[in-house]
């Protein structure tokens, strides 16, 4: 109970000093104004949902490795989370090119690599969501959750030649980091992750919970009929 | 809507989503107390009979 | 494995063939694609050689999902799901098996599809053939690993079809995008400006990828329980 209460508050924490850092300390961007400092949790967002996504292929493995409940559990969780950044990731950065180069949508291969992401991990929650018998169901969302993972690879090689053959009117983010907006930077990823962290843990316990529950729903429904025969 | 607008429209975008999430969670957490409670009440009479 | 994989291919196309109906569903959708897709043009207006492509992919992969429902529905009517596992050879068999089905089976659809591109999409040959047409096998043979690979997901219970293109159709995007770059290749007069290296390399890797999936995770998938 008080490693995700701690990890979250924490995580609060780092957040209201990670706006000082964004909107204070963190310089002003030359060319692209304000608007930069979408930025500052577009690139964490981002960065825990391919996080959230390899941690569900890994206990996607050790799952069908050991069938341990623990892991068919924290692999859901993890798409859960992990769709929920990746939606916020093509949000803010649907804003961003929309303000930075009037367009909604950009073909830069790491938003479509995040967008097709997006729909393969809708399809395992599509999945999940089915009435199966719940050894078969979490051994077939495990297959699909190693298989989609595998290819993120593939879809970025292919975002990234489509993109070379028609050329981008829109420059990509160019230039270096500037050591303040580093350092802003680093502390915006690092507070996410707590509040991943969080949100993992409470939702992988709900998950387990919610398990034991429907097995032992099932275990009492045959005592239940054979009690009524009698 | 300059520039300030749309880092607020993507900053709301952000709370809004996480906030919903939460929200879920909060649900999700209400219907799994009322299952162990109902899940008790099942067990308890069972335990008188014998 | 291979002859377990042989003469379950062997047995499947003569049931799909063999009946009637078989493969003319998959086919009729696809053809229907294609056509619906045409009314978008005006008398006498030509697709660009890349959109024609495109078309013909979508139909390839709309047919893909029928044909491997098809082909994994074929021992659920009998119940004999059990009985094929529990042939003494590896289930990667009954995986090679099915892709192999399905490769032909999506090979022959696609001979009735590039006509009717050529005829409603108004395409022309083009010049850079021999990259098409091997795009064409390693992209075919790419849906067939991860058709059979998944098409397994849609066996059970009614009303898992659907949700084999949910699950298949993001997976392949990359696929896709190779065959329709090759493609578009083979219907352009003019030659690709930067070569068709990168996207039969890319093709290629993805089969291996799905080969390497399929045999190892394909037990994981295709089991006795309902």
């Amino acid at each position: 109970m008080r490693a995700f209460a701690l990890l979250g508050l924490a995580g609060g924490l780092l957040m209201a000093f990670c706006q000082w850092l964004v909107y204070v300390y963190a310089p002003v961007e030359q060319s692209m104004g304000m608007v930069q400092k979408i930025f500052y949790f577009h690139l964490p967002v981002a960065w825990w949902c391919f996080v959230s996504f390899f941690l569900s292929c890994a206990a996607g493995v050790l799952w069908l490795k050991t069938r341990r409940p623990k892991w068919d559990a924290l692999s859901a969780t993890a798409v859960e989370v992990g769709m929920v950044c990746a939606t916020l990731a093509l949000i803010t950065g649907s804003i961003w090119a929309r303000h930075s180069w009037g367009a909604w949508w950009t073909w830069d291969p790491r938003l479509t690599t995040t967008l097709v992401l997006w729909f393969i991990y809708a399809g395992y929650l599509a999945l999940r969501s089915m009435p199966l018998p719940s050894g078969k169901r979490a051994s077939m969302c495990a297959v699909v959750a190693i298989v989609g993972f595998l290819d993120v690879p593939l879809v970025f090689l292919s975002a990234r030649l489509w993109r070379s053959i028609h050329p981008a009117v829109f420059a990509a983010k160019g230039g270096g980091l500037e050591p303040q907006m580093a350092v802003a930077v680093i502390a915006s990823v690092l507070c996410f992750g707590l509040i991943w962290a969080a949100l993992i843990i409470l939702r992988c316990r709900q998950t387990l919970l919610e398990a034991k529950l429907n097995e032992a729903a099932a275990e009492t429904a045959p005592d239940e009929s054979e009690a009524g025969e009698n | 809507m300059n520039a300030i607008h749309w880092l607020m429209a993507a900053n709301a975008a952000l709370w809004i989503g996480f906030g919903a999430y939460l929200s879920f969670l909060i649900g999700k957490q209400r219907a799994l107390e009322t299952r162990v409670a109902q899940h008790a009440t099942n067990a308890a009479p069972e335990d008188d009979d014998e | 494995m291979l002859k377990l994989a042989l003469a379950l291919c062997a047995k499947d196309l003569r049931l799909i063939l063999g009946r009637s109906a078989g493969l003319a569903q998959a086919l009729l959708l696809g053809l229907l694609l294609v056509f619906l897709f045409s009314l978008s043009l005006e008398a006498g207006d030509r697709l660009s050689p890349q959109a024609a492509a495109t078309m013909f992919w979508l139909a390839s992969a709309f047919c893909q999902v029928l044909v491997f429902n098809m082909l994994y529905a074929l021992e659920e009517e009998n119940g004999s799901r059990l009985g094929l596992l529990t042939l003494p050879a590896p289930p990667q068999g009954i995986w090679l098996g099915k892709a192999l089905a399905g490769l032909l089976l999506l090979l022959a659809a696609q001979a009735v599809f590039l006509p009717a591109t050529f005829v409603f999409l108004g395409q022309r040959m083009g010049e850079s053939l021999v990259p098409a047409l091997s795009g064409l096998l390693l992209t075919d043979a790419g849906m067939a690993a991860s058709g059979s690979l998944l098409g397994a997901l849609s066996v059970g219970k009614a009303g898992r079809e659907s949700l084999l293109s949910i699950v298949l159709f993001p997976l392949i995007i990359p696929l896709l995008l190779a065959g329709i770059q090759l493609g578009s290749a083979g219907f352009n007069p003019d030659p690709p400006p930067d070569g068709s290296q990168g996207w039969i390399g890319l093709a290629a890797a993805f089969d291996a990828v799905f080969l390497a999936a399929g045999l190892a995770l394909f037990p994981f998938v295709y089991s006795g329980e309902d």
